[in-house]
């Protein structure tokens, strides 16, 4: 997506007053400031396609095996998740086929700083999700059942035509959380490369690893919010664990599908620099040092109303523990106009790719490399022949 | 009579599916009176008033077998109306349309005779403001925010692979937009948190528990193997002591059936017992709990 110099200034003068409020915007208004919102036709029935992985238990009970969460479900009830649902001993996900959301995104508001740059994504989501974080900002759709948010009836085959019309490399499945809607992300994934259109995923990374070894042949990229380097925090904050978040990023960095990590900074929660540091060498040895890692500010909503924003020192003074630990691409998010938002060739010191907020400046990346010094640039920076 | 539970067991040469509204309601005056000393219709009056809009939450999410009969749902809401109710003051409700419907209740949304309908009915829903207390956060059934100044709790006693018991508190686990978020831990304290919301420990005055059947084991769902008849009612305003005396009754069958305590299969209902204490003190559990019983014939 290529724009002119004074296109970029006007769209950034309107995204950044977009961001600059105490509290961000809705879902909606935020992505109609930022991205291109898409017309379909209402579904007013919820799929009744059968889940793929669980194991029917004694009587009609059934065992979810998708996340780690591992579900007991009875009859008739649903699992955590509020997507999927025992039907006399058949386990059906009810969202396939079924997005409450559908909207062109530029890439870097999944955010994707290291793979194609300044292009666009067909961002998508159903209801539901299998952690409830107190800092959730799209509750609205991922703390919902599939019956409270209007959905869409789209097939992959109509999403990867629709992203190839809208002129988007890939297809992301982000907003909620695409691990609820395993099979309609996988079947998408799996259209769309045979149409040669991409998909990136935006996931908590809850998710086992079965399932998650059988995807990431499919996607191009896998981007994971790790909320915290301390199960303490995903048992309370997030409803979750850490240790199989830290298992899925070891075998997503192994299998060669590009990673990137955000960590949302929330004051007092998760903002011990000690920790910062313990995090950033693990992640420099255990999925290497050229993993982007995204700090984001934290804006209060949801559950968690009554912290203030993340301080923006803060985020500078954990990004510099982060750099000096050995990682190479450390960001500042959800900061408009931070020098942290920019890509810094790790052997120049160079800025080689500038932004604000989503969209690109300068680029000085060429064939992987930095412009400035021929420094390899780790990233999927254009699509292969 | 904070703390009394009233337990009719009804005699009947009927099968008890085949009780009707008639006959609960004959047991559900009895009951009445045993719990508040004076005349039924005396004390609804005196409870609800005249002008009152009284909703009554059912469960049927254990649909063909184990639901909310619809006979104990129409007989009180029969004696309500003989009380001085409008009908069209009077609201059957639980989450969703299909349920009821397949429970047998008759949707009526008109301002005609007593109205029953689920939440997902176009132009009810949820509200949009969320309502936060303590580890919950959900948005609440506008049924129970905007119709009802009163709620009649009508579950019905059952097993839970989760809990344990489900019964009056966990009832209004039908009554937000995400109970799903909900059954970790045994449900504790998710189900405390939001029974002692205001906006419900305010409103629900009255608890009815439908033992007409039990499932003794293998719920929430119904399970044919493990339904039992109960053909009994246990009524209390006290909605802890309720549960505790629904829990004691589940315990009872199961013993009969050979089947382990909940406690041994890691499934004991403490939040009963929790809800009895700070920070919650929702009601009375304990040795404190009187429960009068009475057989009614027909």
């Amino acid at each position: 997506m290529k724009i002119s110099r004074r296109q970029f200034f006007t769209a950034c003068g309107t995204c950044a007053a977009s961001l600059l409020v105490p509290r961000p915007e809705s879902l909606s208004r935020m992505v109609a400031a930022t991205g291109d919102a898409i017309a379909f036709s209402l579904s007013s029935d919820l799929s009744d396609r059968e889940a793929k992985y669980y194991e029917r238990k004694q009587g009609l009970e059934i065992e979810c095996l998708l996340c780690p969460r591992k579900c007991l479900v009875g009859d008739r009830e649903r699992g955590y998740c509020g997507v999927r649902e025992n039907r006399g001993g058949k386990y059906i996900t009810l969202i396939h086929s079924r997005p409450c959301t559908v909207h062109v995104d530029p890439i870097e508001k999944k955010p994707f700083f290291h793979v194609y740059p300044a292009s666009r994504s067909f961002s998508m989501a159903t209801a539901g999700c299998n952690v409830n974080c107190k800092f959730c900002q799209n509750w609205e759709i991922s703390q919902s059942r599939p019956e409270q948010t209007r959905n869409y009836r789209l097939s992959p085959e109509d999403i990867v035509r629709k992203a190839k019309e809208s002129g988007c490399m890939t297809i992301a499945y982000t907003y909620s959380e695409p691990v609820v809607f395993y099979e309609y992300m996988y079947d998408c994934a799996v259209a769309g490369n045979e149409a040669g259109v991409d998909s990136i995923v935006v996931t908590a990374g809850y998710i086992q690893e079965k399932p998650l070894k059988e995807l990431l042949p499919k996607v191009l990229a896998v981007k994971v919010d790790l909320k915290a380097f301390e199960e303490e925090y995903y048992k309370k904050i997030v409803r979750g664990e850490l240790k199989p978040v830290l298992d899925g990023l070891v075998s997503i960095a192994s299998s060669g599908t590009w990673l990137e990590i955000v960590y949302l900074v929330v004051p007092t929660l998760n903002d011990d620099p000690t920790l910062m540091k313990r995090m950033a060498v693990w992640i420099k040895n255990e999925l290497g040092a050229h993993v982007p890692l995204h700090l984001s500010r934290f804006y209060p909503q949801y559950l968690l109303r009554d912290l203030p924003p993340t301080p923006v020192s803060t985020l500078r003074r954990l990004r510099e523990i982060c750099i000096d630990a050995g990682l190479k691409y450390v960001y500042v998010g959800n900061v408009p106009g931070d020098p942290g938002e920019h890509t810094y060739c790790p052997r120049c010191g160079k800025r080689i790719i500038s932004r604000l907020v989503y969209f690109i400046g300068e680029n000085h990346v060429r064939n992987g490399k930095c412009a400035h010094c021929g420094e390899k640039i780790e990233g999927i920076f254009e699509k292969k022949a | 009579m904070g703390s009394r539970v009233v337990e009719i067991s009804v005699k009947s040469p009927k099968k008890a599916a085949s009780l009707d509204y008639r006959d609960m309601s004959i047991a559900l005056r009895r009951g009445l009176e045993m719990l508040s000393g004076m005349g039924w219709k005396q004390y609804l009056a005196s409870r609800f008033g005249k002008r009152a809009k009284v909703t009554l939450k059912v469960n049927c999410l254990g649909v063909p077998g184990i639901q909310t009969r619809k006979a104990v749902a129409y007989g009180i809401a029969d004696l309500l109306v003989q009380a001085g109710l409008s009908e069209s003051n009077v609201t059957i409700w639980d989450r969703q349309n299909d349920e009821l419907v397949r429970a047998g209740f008759r949707l009526n949304y008109s301002s005609s005779g007593v109205r029953c309908f689920g939440t997902d009915t176009y132009g009810v829903g949820y509200e949009s403001e969320l309502m936060v207390n303590g580890e919950v956060g959900s948005l609440l059934s506008r049924i129970l925010t905007r119709m009802s100044d009163f709620v009649i709790s009508i579950p019905v006693l059952k097993d839970h692979i989760l809990c344990g018991y489900t019964g009056t508190m966990k009832n209004f686990f039908g009554a937000i937009n995400n109970p799903n978020k909900y059954h970790m831990n045994g449900c504790n304290p998710y189900i405390l948190d939001l029974f002692s919301a205001p906006v419900i420990k305010n409103r629900v005055v009255l608890s009815i528990l439908d033992g007409t059947f039990v499932q003794c084991n293998g719920g929430p769902s119904f399970n044919a193997r493990w339904r039992e008849e109960g053909r009994a009612l246990y009524i209390s305003e006290d909605p802890v002591s309720l549960d505790q005396a629904g829990y004691e009754k589940l315990e009872e069958l199961r013993r009969s059936k050979g089947l382990l305590p909940l406690r041994e299969e890691k499934r004991f209902p403490q939040y009963i017992f929790d809800a009895a204490r700070p920070p919650y003190e929702l009601g009375v559990a304990g040795e404190s709990v009187e429960t009068v019983r009475e057989v009614v014939g027909l």
